[in-house]
């Protein structure tokens, strides 16, 4: 069981990764959209959420995001935005888009974790 | 002498930092009595930036000494102090620079300060000091925790 992590801070993979380690499952890192969707290629099948920051350098966030959702073989693993872009155009943007939830930054790890739970149907909404 | 506008804007930076510390790292941090913005001595210290384009453009800026930063990734990551690499600190200040921005920019959403978010990026060395051309406006703190200290600072260009 994996997760895909997509954010160009080496820092808030590592954060994610702890969470995923308490959750059991192995975590994919991509530092942008472009090297996100190589690792998708062959990895498509075992991901079961992907955490996507927005800003990043290369592909960013949102242009990953629509490549996801008009892709057959993606566009039915949940996207989590986790991102420091809060403006409510922002959010309904990366919704229409097709990201199923949306964190803010900064967020404490015990909320990451119930968040996570919640894109993976094992948690409260 | 800054305008009231602009001590309202440091309010809202305060609220920043103070959250994103706390929510990251899990320290409660306060405002120092000490007015000097500069850290105490003269260790190496990293410097997390970002320019704050918007009307009046500024940039934004944190500084922390090597062994603070240390500390503030070791409890944001859970990976013990003498495990991380120096490119980790880089980048964790670089996130916290770039979360106290966007924090502070939607807690600014319904005031008549707004601002775009850029590229955040660091400095690093020892002994180096911001200096300013007489009359730039800039609000700046110091803020403390036990040993752990965080100078802030907005410059307006």
């Amino acid at each position: 069981m994996k997760i895909l992590s997509v954010d160009d801070s080496s820092i808030v993979r590592k954060i994610i990764r702890g969470a995923a380690e308490v959750l059991q499952y192995d975590l994919l890192e991509a530092s942008d959209g472009s090297e996100a969707l190589e690792i998708l290629k062959s990895n498509a099948k075992d991901i079961e959420l992907i955490l996507l920051d927005w800003n990043m350098p290369g592909m960013n966030g949102y242009d990953f995001l629509k490549k996801v959702k008009s892709h057959p073989d993606y566009k039915k693993i949940p996207v989590m935005m986790v991102t420091t872009e809060s403006e409510k155009e922002n959010i309904v943007k990366a919704i229409q888009a097709g990201a199923s939830h949306y964190m803010t930054k900064p967020f404490s790890i015990e909320e990451l974790i119930k968040r996570i739970l919640e894109c993976l149907g094992k948690g409260e909404s | 002498m800054l305008s009231d506008n602009y001590t309202d804007l440091l309010k809202y930076f305060s609220i920043a930092i103070e959250e994103v510390v706390h929510t990251m790292a899990g320290f409660e941090i306060s405002a120092s009595k000490d007015p000097s913005f500069f850290l105490r001595d003269d260790s190496p210290r990293i410097s997390g930036l970002m320019l704050l384009p918007s009307s009046k453009n500024a940039i934004l800026s944190i500084t922390v000494s090597l062994e603070s930063a240390s500390i503030l990734v070791s409890y944001m990551t859970g990976i013990p102090v003498d495990e991380l690499k120096e490119e980790d600190l880089y980048d964790g200040v670089i996130e916290l620079v770039n979360m106290i921005a966007g924090r502070a920019k939607s807690l600014l959403i319904d005031t008549t300060h707004s601002f775009g978010l850029t590229a955040p990026f660091a400095i690093y060395g020892r002994d180096y000091e911001l200096v300013l051309k007489k009359n730039v406006s800039n609000l700046s703190k110091k803020y403390v925790s036990g040993d752990l200290e965080i100078g802030f600072g907005i410059f307006f260009m």
